[in-house]
């Protein structure tokens, strides 16, 4: 999380980062994290009401702490263009629909089960190493995440992960799903680098494809996550 | 003159009392309506003057009729009717009863009542309606009504809009509106709108507290504009709906229609079944779909009055047409 930050700080970026940790962290406002109480990542949603009543902001950008920073995030709050939250949406479920889900379930198994609660589009896998969230749209996000896996455990016995449901509960909160995909916002954030050598990151287009397939694309995020 | 004896309340607001208005309006040379006030849905004496005096129709207390074998009782959307006890009373006289229940959902008791041999004859709005009640009545007689809407309540107008207008209108329930609805009215791409709702109360004003309502919106609570009115004044009824409601019919779009407002409405109800794509409305999947027909109709005004005109003639002359709905009620409450 240091090298995070002091990669943002060295690109200009100096928002207050607000971070649960065991140890005091460099360059952050650090509050005393709780002992694992969920799997699949399901904690996240309890940090971040935390950290809601701890600090109150309009917006909340939640980060990896294996994220780096190659530029400063200009003007992010605008390419939401109205919706209360962005999820990186990363391939077309269609492309990876026989793919292992990881939850003992398909991908397209999962695209049945988020169509037949309300996604209109073509489901997407995402991923919940970086997000966006409007403060008055927590309690909602959290309402339809948590549903779809309660959902998801009572009728088809999944233990969806939290990557999982905030991508079920974007594609229902977000307006037009095309501003949310990574295509249309790859100069903001990627991951899963194809390494393309030992070369030092930084600001530049390079090719990206998700590790369970997909079409692969030319992205030059301003954050990269490393995980 | 056939006597049907109605519990339900004909009215000018709300999907079943406006049904039960239009029907009375359909039937009124073939069907003397008697409206039952009676214990569980007890008529107040200013509803009762008010059912009389507006539909010329007789209001009674059921203790004063004579209601025996060879009588017919229509009970349309009235919640309390198997809960309250009414319809086994009515089923103790033997009289028979048809039934409309105009939701997708049981009402307290009606399964109970099926079961118990109350109910006659069901009437159903729809296939999907029918498909979401088959465990309930596979046993009983049904006929297919639909659902009349009086042209006449709904004249065509010819919109003339300073600024295109896109709006909806429903009661104001929270499933009723996708998770979305307001960014999802703003994503469609229209430079310049007004975007009108009705109705709108303080449980949706809390759902969608995380959007600043611009002012391109307008949101009125129900029954501040007459419908007709209100729906006058759209270009487009663009009705998407939450994940958890599946419409039975769909009145409110029928009467969109019937004015000219094109509708522009979700695939997966039955609104396929009276909106032709790309003649009379559009019926859209996928967000991209909503996007390019609303674009199409606020760019190029003579397909928009083309399709406005098509829409309600549509709608009035096969959706609404009279002598074809008074067949079927005449079958629907004749033994």
């Amino acid at each position: 999380m240091a090298k995070c930050v002091a990669s943002a700080r060295a690109r200009g970026c100096f928002k207050e980062f607000v971070v649960f940790a065991e140890n005091e962290i460099e360059g952050c406002v650090c509050y005393q994290v709780l002992e694992e109480q969920e799997k699949g990542g399901w904690d996240v949603l309890h940090y971040l009401k935390l950290g809601m009543r701890q600090r109150k902001f309009e917006y909340y950008i939640w980060i990896d702490p294996y994220s780096y920073f190659v530029r400063n995030l200009q003007g992010i709050l605008s390419r939401l263009n109205g919706s209360p939250v962005h999820v990186p949406l990363l391939v077309p479920i269609c492309e990876v629909e026989n793919m292992d889900a990881g939850c003992n379930t398909s991908w397209g198994s999962l695209a049945a089960l988020m169509k037949n609660r309300g996604i209109i589009d073509v489901p997407y896998v995402t991923a919940d190493s970086f997000w966006i969230v409007k403060h008055e749209a927590v309690e909602l996000l959290e309402e339809y995440a948590v549903g779809f896996r309660n959902d998801c455990r009572r009728e088809e016995d999944l233990d969806i992960s939290v990557a999982v449901g905030l991508g079920y509960a974007m594609q229902l909160l977000c307006g037009d799903p095309e501003r949310h995909r990574l295509e249309s916002t790859s100069d903001i954030w990627a991951n899963y680098l194809l390494r393309q050598g030992n070369t030092e990151l930084c600001a530049e287009e390079r090719l990206w494809r998700h590790p369970i397939g997909g079409r692969e694309l030319k992205v030059n995020p301003a954050i990269w996550h490393l995980g | 003159m056939q006597r049907v004896y109605l519990v339900g309340r004909p009215g000018e607001v709300g999907g079943a009392a406006t049904k039960l208005a239009d029907l009375i309006d359909l039937l009124d040379t073939t069907i003397e309506f008697v409206v039952i006030s009676m214990p569980g849905m007890q008529l107040t004496k200013k509803e009762s003057i008010r059912i009389q005096k507006a539909y010329k129709i007789r209001v009674a207390d059921w203790k004063e009729l004579d209601l025996d074998r060879e009588a017919v009782v229509l009970a349309v959307c009235e919640k309390a009717f198997f809960s309250s006890g009414a319809a086994a009373r009515i089923k103790d006289r033997g009289t028979r009863i048809v039934w409309s229940n105009e939701m997708m959902w049981p009402f307290d008791g009606e399964a109970d009542a099926v079961n118990a041999g109350v109910v006659d004859r069901v009437l159903l709005v729809s296939q999907h309606q029918k498909e979401a009640f088959a465990n309930i009545y596979n046993e009983v007689e049904s006929c297919l009504t639909g659902n009349f809407v009086s042209p006449e309540r709904f004249p065509f107008r010819v919109r003339e809009n300073p600024i295109f207008t896109i709006g909806r209108l429903s009661r104001p329930d929270p499933d009723k509106y996708p998770a979305n609805f307001p960014v999802f009215y703003e994503a469609l791409g229209l430079t310049e709108a007004r975007f009108r709702v009705m109705a709108w109360d303080e449980k949706l004003k809390k759902r969608y507290a995380w959007h600043k309502f611009g002012r391109s919106w307008e949101v009125l609570p129900a029954n501040r504009e007459e419908a007709n009115a209100f729906l006058g004044s759209l270009d487009l009824f663009v009705y998407p709906l939450g994940h958890k409601v599946k419409e039975s019919w769909g009145r409110a779009v029928v009467e969109a229609m019937l004015t000219g407002c094109v509708p522009v409405v979700p695939k997966g109800h039955n609104f396929n079944n009276f909106v032709t794509h790309g003649e009379s409305g559009y019926v859209c999947g996928p967000f991209e779909e909503y996007k390019e027909a609303v674009l199409e109709m606020s760019e190029n005004y003579s397909s928009r009055k083309r399709m406005a005109k098509q829409a309600s003639e549509a709608a009035r002359e096969k959706i609404c047409a009279r002598e074809q709905h008074r067949k079927i009620w005449q079958e629907a409450l004749t033994f």
